[in-house]
């Protein structure tokens, strides 16, 4: 490592483009938020009284509540199937391996409107979900509609989309895991079990980290499923969604730069 | 004997129960997407639902197409292969800029670097101020300006997958080529570009999806009618007087194309660009 | 070094191609602020004439912000390309673009665009969102423009609830065009079927006719309910409750902006419409958490006989529907006395003119030359919309006979006489949703309907600013 300016003048032009797109936008919405935005425009200093309403109102707390939930849940699945996947992939040869990678991976390629759409109408009353069901005996059932159903949908369908995203990381802390590594412990008699939990778990912990950090954070700002999903008050679910349903559908309302 | 032998039946019952049930959660929308577009309007809506016994017609697709679907198809390629090539060749250097060099501030910038992976994925609340902001600057509504955006929120992630890729080039190399007289931008561009071949794949890979099926920040950013993006295309359907079903998965199938077209043919760059960092050669 | 040389000039190829791709692309739509279009495709931001025109009159572009695409194959697109087409043709130096948006973003754009003064010449507003621009003083007067040359026939031509919608201090701010009326859309054939006649003079009448129509379908066997609603939050239309409100009371808000719905009046209308549900069984449980989209879908693939719908889906659920779409017919909201019909809520795109524009002039003569009576036909004939002008009623009475056509007949009645437009002096976006809300506590959240509806309430009022 070379101690030069170079370094510097190599860095700049990606640190400009975060400075100037990303990091200025951030830095005035947080400015704004603590004055008194009224159709846009600049208003008296509140300090912090903005805050204070929108953590007064109870229903940005339900909705950050559920929000957390489904993240985690939704986290949880991707994390645990992904490393099934991953698993089974690497135990798999060339081709096999190769269109298997393909089809875990559609999920993720689909944008969230789409994918969201999509299972929003499998899901529905008259789409075939319930169709199958009414053809196996059960009764429809409105996957939607049942406060306690509609969360479970929600997560499927966001884990649905990052199981992909998690196996790719997880397969590739797989395949660095060391042969000899692996082989040491074969030779001194652990089975395939021992193999896989003491030896490549604990060198996953990294692409598992990694992934659920970045899982964690795209779900939680995920607003295009919780909007373009389920049903009811599905917006509300999602603090993000608040935040974006109140800038843009509540126009009279204060601009909270709300801090989900 | 038995023991090993019900083992064996089991995992394969195991193995095509598990091959089943992906294929069909994984392809189902598609293959139902796909399906409607195919549909008339009066059987998309027919309940029971009609499986296969339906007349296929192409008029969803004729519709998309006379709307100017591929002008927006067009340009979303355009500013996702301009947003590879500004995010590869900036996230190169950058990259390479952190591995290889100590200097004042690095360890601020590059903290600011990866802050900004969860801030690109976080875009919605920041809607507002940026199309202020933009405005002000005059970067609103032009050709460049969804290119630039969507190079700027697919950066940071770049960055750090080619920086695990760089890491992995021994500097020997770098000292050799210094003493054979080879430039340093010459270096980055020809050997460690090629030497991270995987790694640039995977970062590609990550930039095309985030800037194809991005929608948020186009539908606000730009008004011009020919500027829009292909998802804006689709979302067109969700109008204002109701979702319209056939030519919306119309749109989004033919959509969905190259995104499976490039994963099938670079997705094998995807997991060795990912393992790269930890391959000791 | 020959794969780092590929290499580079690979990179280098890939960014002139995006770049010419894109800067290629942008170029055949014209240029943004010159006076002549440019040139290549035959799209409707072109005029026909370039360079010839009166001497040197000075050519002039307006920007247009609307939802719908001119280029788009849908029947109201259609119409507005016609229109636009027209237009260019009488007014060769004014030239006319569209930039379409997605619909529920086009008020926060405008008002940020408003802000930053670029926004367009004309714009298409909900009505939602319409007084927040008026307040804030984003739009002009018609007065001052093109108004002052209308003689009164031409004025009482328009004249009905749309016409006084945000008038403030006397001057007119906007045309309404997509008109909109919520009734009830029923199936003419189903009700001939069990001899019911429309329309309902009360909404026992309504019940018992819809209790008559729940059954399951002989022939597919699928379980048909007498009327549908939808009480999902996201993107909803008014179900019973206004329209049985507005009867009793007269209004749902109060003069200040405060909502009013836990009368004694509110709480039956409430009870009215969920007893649908819980008590008559015509409404499906599943109304909980349906959309509009949702009871829509449904009443095409034949679920239900009757529901509560929006005049401008008709046309979708007639091509769309899985019988006969011909069938498709709507009627007004019955009243508590059957004495008249229960006013419904009107609704529309609200046509404005930017206060920042430069082009005043030439804004205002193309948002008149959208309600003149050869556009106005072009809207009914070609687009399917219920028309703005009275003489276009009159004239056009055979068109609007047609089986498939007396829905807008129905609507252009309600406009007149049982139309409700919600008021713009004060906000009230989100209504809607607050009172499907007030309808899910009820049913699934067990709350009584006072209580319900005083929480709906204080939803409204806070959003809205009012303490």
């Amino acid at each position: 490592m070379k101690e030069s300016r170079l370094g510097a003048v190599l860095v700049a032009p990606s640190i400009l483009f975060l400075i100037v797109i990303l990091i200025v936008p951030l830095i005035y919405t947080v400015y704004n938020s603590f004055f008194d935005l009224r159709f846009l425009q600049m208003g008296d200093f509140l300090g912090f009284k903005n805050y204070a309403a929108v953590f007064r109102n109870r229903e940005i707390w339900h909705s950050l509540g559920l929000t957390i939930i489904v993240t985690f849940a939704g986290l949880a699945i991707s994390i645990v199937v992904g490393m099934l996947m991953a698993v089974w992939i690497h135990s798999c040869q060339g081709l096999t391996a190769y269109f298997l990678q393909i089809i875990v991976l559609i999920p993720w390629v689909i944008s969230m409107v789409v994918g969201a759409l999509l299972w929003k109408w499998l899901f529905n009353t008259m789409g075939p979900i319930n169709y199958l069901l009414n053809a196996w005996g059960y009764g429809n059932v409105d996957i939607l509609a049942n406060p306690r159903l509609a969360p479970c949908a929600l997560i499927f369908v966001m884990a649905w989309r990052t199981v992909g995203f998690a196996m790719v990381l997880i397969l590739a802390g797989l395949k660095s895991v060391p042969k000899d590594l692996e082989e040491a412990a074969e030779v001194d008699g652990a089975n395939r079990w021992n193999v896989f939990w003491r030896v490549r778990l604990p060198l996953l912990k990294t692409p598992v980290m990694i992934a659920s950090v970045i899982l964690l954070l795209s779900n939680f700002n995920n607003v295009d499923v919780a909007v373009r999903g389920t049903q009811p008050t599905s917006s509300r679910w999602n603090c993000t969604g608040r935040v974006l349903s109140i800038t843009i559908s509540e126009l009279p309302a204060r601009f909270p730069s709300s801090p989900c | 004997m038995s023991r090993d032998g019900a083992r064996s039946v089991l995992r394969h019952f195991g193995t095509i129960a598990g091959f089943a049930a992906l294929i069909v959660f994984n392809l189902a929308p598609i293959v139902w997407s796909v399906r409607t577009s195919l549909m008339a309007p009066s059987d998309i809506f027919a309940y029971p639902p009609k499986w296969l016994d339906f007349a296929i017609t192409l008029e969803h697709y004729e519709r998309i197409v006379k709307s100017g679907y591929f002008q927006t198809f067009r340009n979303s390629i355009a500013y996702s292969l301009a947003a590879i090539a500004i995010g590869l060749i900036v996230g190169l250097l950058a990259a390479y800029g952190f591995d290889r060099f100590r200097f004042l501030g690095k360890k601020a910038m590059f903290f600011l670097v990866v802050f900004c992976i969860p801030l690109s994925m976080g875009s919605s609340a920041l809607i507002i101020p940026n199309y202020l902001y933009f405005s002000k600057l005059g970067l609103l509504d032009g050709w460049f300006t969804l290119p630039l955006l969507y190079t700027a929120y697919n950066l940071p992630m770049a960055i750090w997958i080619i920086k695990s890729g760089v890491e992995a080039i021994p500097v020997e190399i770098d000292e050799a080529a210094k003493i054979d007289g080879c430039s340093r931008f010459r270096f980055i561009f020809g050997i460690v570009a090629v030497l991270s071949r995987p790694v640039l794949a995977a970062a590609a890979l990550f930039i095309f999806l985030g800037s194809w099926n991005e929608f948020i920040l186009s539908s606000i950013m730009i008004n011009k009618p020919d500027l829009r993006p292909v998802q804006l295309a689709i979302y067109q359907y969700l109008g204002f007087f109701g979702q319209e079903w056939g030519p919306l998965t119309a749109a989004a199938s033919v959509a969905i194309v190259p995104s499976i077209v490039i994963f099938t043919f670079l997705g094998r760059m995807l997991i060795s660009g990912l393992t790269a960092g930890s391959v000791k050669s | 070094m020959a794969p780092s040389r590929k290499l580079h000039v690979f990179m280098v190829a890939l960014l002139t191609l995006a770049v010419l791709l894109a800067a290629c692309g942008s170029e055949s739509g014209g240029s943004r602020n010159s006076s002549t279009g440019s040139s290549g495709g035959g799209k409707t931001n072109q005029s026909g004439t370039t360079g010839q025109g009166k001497g040197d009159d000075e050519k002039v572009t307006i920007r247009m912000w609307t939802f719908l695409d001119p280029n788009g194959t849908s029947a109201r697109e259609v119409a507005l390309k016609q229109i636009i087409d027209n237009f260019h043709a009488a007014n060769p130096n004014i030239t006319v673009n569209v930039e379409p948006q997605v619909w529920d973003t086009l008020g926060t754009k405008f008002l940020a665009a408003n802000q930053t003064k670029s926004a367009p010449d004309i714009i298409w507003i909900t009505m939602d969102d319409f007084g927040t621009a008026l307040m804030h003083g984003a739009l002009t007067d018609f007065e001052s423009l093109f108004l002052k040359d209308w003689t009164a026939e031409e004025i009482a031509d328009v004249d009905d609830a749309y016409w006084s919608f945000g008038a403030k201090d006397g001057k007119h701010y906007q045309f309404t065009l997509s008109r909109n009326y919520i009734g009830i859309l029923y199936r003419e054939d189903l009700l001939a079927e069990k001899g019911i006649e429309v329309p309902f003079k009360t909404w026992d009448d309504l019940i018992a006719a819809a209790k008559q129509l729940t059954e399951t379908d002989s022939s597919t066997g699928v379980q048909r309910y007498g009327f549908g609603q939808a009480f999902s939050t996201e993107s909803p239309d008014p179900q019973v409750f206004p329209p049985a409100l507005i009867y009793a009371q007269g209004d749902m808000f109060t003069e200040d902006g405060k909502a009013n719905w836990s009368t004694d009046a509110g709480v039956e209308a409430l009870k009215l419409q969920l007893d649908m549900v819980r008590v008559h069984g015509v409404t499906p449980e599943t109304a909980v958490s349906s959309t509009v989209e949702d009871a829509y879908n449904e009443f095409k693939a034949g679920r239900y006989a009757m529901m509560i719908g929006a005049g401008v889906r008709i046309p979708g659920l007639q091509s769309d529907a899985s019988f006969d779409g011909k069938t498709v017919q709507m009627t007004f909201f019955p009243s508590a006395d059957g004495k008249s019909y229960s006013p419904s809520v009107i609704n529309g795109w609200a046509v404005g003119i930017w206060s920042g524009s430069q082009h005043k002039e030439a804004a205002g003569k193309f948002v008149e030359f959208l309600v003149n009576p050869q556009s106005d036909e072009l809207w009914l004939t070609v687009g399917g919309q219920a028309p703005v002008r009275k003489s276009t009623v009159e004239k056009y009475a055979d068109f609007l006979n047609q089986p498939d056509k007396r829905y807008l007949q129905v609507m252009a009645e309600g406009f007149a006489k049982y139309g409700y437009a919600q008021p713009w002096e004060f906000p009230v976006s989100g209504w809607r949703s607050d009172l499907n809300k007030a309808a899910q506590d009820v049913l699934i959240g067990g709350l009584d309907e006072r209580t319900a509806l005083q929480s709906a309430e204080k939803a409204f009022n806070v959003r809205s600013g009012k303490k």
